[in-house]
């Protein structure tokens, strides 16, 4: 099998520790804790978790926007951790981020259309106006709107102007991190769709992080759900929403608001995450081809 | 029939801005009968988290103004009650949870003391009684170890067990009317899921009636007897949940049910997207304010505001649109 696009292992995040400043011990909190993934070419895997479980700095971690504290990030065949600057910079090429908040990713006085040729400039790359339109082509957006501020777009609009910065270099992977959540529901579909036409045309792989399953279920083609750090299991689309193994994936499925007023209702098993925090000797084993949880 | 606990009569609720007077509530009236769920869905610029604070009060005054409208709860206008009053209903007969818990809190007072000023305030509970109470709410929104977290402050809570905290809050006093508005928006879905647990089984057991806010369809059918979908500060459609989500009457609710991803878009790897974005208050359009987003809109939505009239034969289902939708979607179905 050819090697992935996107191969993580045994990736390590802490935060804390003996680093303080007045010399005082702090305790080391694993954000991420030995988690490994894979992704590959032109497609979408969703990393599933609640709030605090790592999944957002395991995606910041992917792309070294931090550092790993232990374990390997290799992207297109090449080992990017430890890279200084210099060397990751034809790297960051490919690989881009999407964030939550349209509306913080902007800056305020900056014209749309230089925020998206920015990253061109930087790269010295051509950012002329004709290559800034076609990219506002792309996401949907008027190339009128180019000399127009942030304030002047709704959520929606300022989400297609972060994509087209993203897709500005031509990566060929992206993470998104819940770039739908802040947005109003009759834009949500509109944005889901604008991924997956990027995708068809682009060919971009996609990590796409998210804190439910219902549209990771339609957008995705493999799930990883990690829980405090970890990831407990990880299968395709299919397999998560047919068979699912571990209890925490069972109580995010199980969570799901279903929008059908027949189906009857049942009261859900809690799932208390603080007593089921998975142990450290804990391993991944596959139950089925490319269906892997973590044994306690 | 007993009067309803709840009813709203032609609420205009106005922003005055630098750029001009922004209508966010235009002439809404409903009714809410004891011991009913009314689910609102709406968006940006719906009007569904001003109406709620319009009627408790709770709006700047300026830059919001109230037009006009009466609100009555059980027979009393809200509009026309002095402040001191307001404030005793408020936290008392209607308890509120808004969807910052952590802006709702003060954080330099332990949480058992802010729960015990409001059991404190609307009840004769004083002292070891009311502290009992606190404890008792706590373990009633599923916090472990009450005892112990009552004397613990906000920040030593995670996100979802603040909100808990806000929500014992606001049931602390068994309200008859309980208002959440976007109240398990920012929790874990697992939260949610209990918390949305937590209120059915109040409902049960007390009988508490509910106005519950928020954009998710799904909550609004595991939770709501009846659903009002709201767009540019008016209800689009209203009606018993069952009767709207089998045959939705207004383009806009349809398009929000359509739009959920389920098996079959997956299938075509294709979301129904609703086309444009939401209204600017500010420069509203003539008419159906859906119009210029809706493909079923006629010339008349654009000219022309329409009434909320019966939708279907079920009792209650109402919508507000000059276009027949299910005739509209018949006819397409029958031209391929």
């Amino acid at each position: 099998m050819a090697e992935p696009l996107l191969e993580v292992r045994n990736l390590i995040r802490t935060y804390g520790g003996n680093r303080s400043l007045l010399g005082g011990a702090r305790p080391v909190l694993h954000a991420v804790n030995d988690i490994s993934f894979h992704v590959a070419a032109g497609e979408t895997l969703g990393l599933v978790g609640e709030s605090g479980s790592g999944k957002s700095t395991a995606g910041r971690v992917t792309l070294q926007l931090e550092p790993a504290d232990g374990g390997s990030v290799r992207f297109a065949g090449q080992e990017i951790t430890g890279l200084s600057p210099r060397q990751l910079k034809p790297v960051r090429r490919q690989m881009q981020m999407i964030f939550q908040d349209p509306y913080a990713a902007l800056n305020p006085r900056m014209r749309v259309g230089s925020f998206v040729a920015e990253p061109l400039v930087v790269h010295g790359e051509d950012a002329h106006k004709d290559r800034i339109a076609d990219l506002f082509r792309i996401v949907g957006l008027d190339p009128a709107f180019m000399t127009r501020y942030p304030h002047e777009f709704s959520g929606g609009q300022r989400q297609r102007i972060c994509i087209a910065r993203a897709i500005a270099l031509k990566p060929s992977f992206i993470v998104a991190d819940e770039p739908i959540t802040a947005l109003d529901v009759s834009i949500q579909a509109q944005i889901v769709n604008l991924f997956q036409d990027l995708q068809d045309q682009l060919g971009l792989a996609y990590l796409f992080i998210a804190h439910d399953l219902s549209m990771v279920r339609y957008l995705c083609q493999r799930v990883a759900v990690m829980l405090r750090g970890r990831i407990v299991e990880t299968a395709s689309v299919e397999q998560i929403f047919s068979n699912p193994q571990h209890p925490y994936t069972r109580s995010l499925l199980d969570a799901i608001p279903v929008p059908d007023p027949d189906r009857p209702r049942r009261k859900r098993l809690a799932f208390d995450v603080a007593s089921n925090i998975p142990p450290r000797e804990a391993v991944m084993a596959e139950i089925a081809p490319g269906h892997f949880v973590l044994q306690p | 029939m007993a009067p309803p606990l709840l009813e709203i009569r032609n609420l205009t609720v106005a922003f005055d801005t630098p750029a001009g007077r922004v209508h966010a509530v235009n002439d809404l009236s409903y009714t809410l009968n004891e011991g009913e769920t009314l689910g609102v869905v709406g968006e940006s610029g719906s009007g569904k988290s001003v109406h709620v604070l319009a009627m408790l009060g709770l709006l700047p005054s300026p830059p919001a103004k109230i037009l006009s409208g009466e609100v009555l709860f059980q027979g009393r206008d809200l509009l026309k009650l002095p402040e001191a009053q307001l404030r005793e209903l408020r936290g008392g007969q209607i308890g509120m949870v808004f969807q910052d818990p952590m802006s709702s809190l003060n954080p330099v007072l332990t949480v058992g003391r802010q729960l015990r000023e409001v059991i404190e305030r609307h009840s004769d509970l004083r002292g070891a009684k009311a502290e009992a109470r606190a404890t008792e709410l706590l373990d009633l929104v599923g916090i472990p170890n009450p005892g112990a977290r009552l004397k613990q402050y906000p920040h030593e809570f995670s996100g979802g067990m603040r909100q808990r905290v806000m929500i014992a809050i606001g049931l602390s006093c068994n309200p008859k009317l309980l208002i959440a508005d976007e109240a398990t928006t920012a929790l874990d879905v697992t939260v949610q899921a209990q918390i949305l647990d937590l209120v059915r089984d109040l409902k049960d057991r007390l009988g508490t009636t509910v106005i519950w806010i928020t954009h998710d369809m799904g909550v609004v059918a595991e939770l709501a007897d009846t659903i009002q979908v709201m767009y540019g500060g008016r209800i689009m459609e209203r009606g018993p949940v069952r009767a709207v989500f089998r045959q939705p009457h207004s383009a806009y609710t349809w398009g929000l049910l359509r739009s959920l991803p389920d098996e079959g878009a997956r299938a075509q790897r294709r979301l129904y997207q609703i086309p444009g974005a939401p209204p600017d208050m500010a420069n509203p359009p003539a008419g159906d304010p859906f119009a210029p987003r809706n493909p079923y809109a006629t010339d008349r939505c654009r000219t022309e505001v329409p009434p909320l009239r019966p939708a279907s034969p079920v009792p209650g289902h109402m919508v507000a649109a000059w276009y027949d939708l299910p005739a509209r979607l018949a006819a397409e179905a029958a031209h391929g």
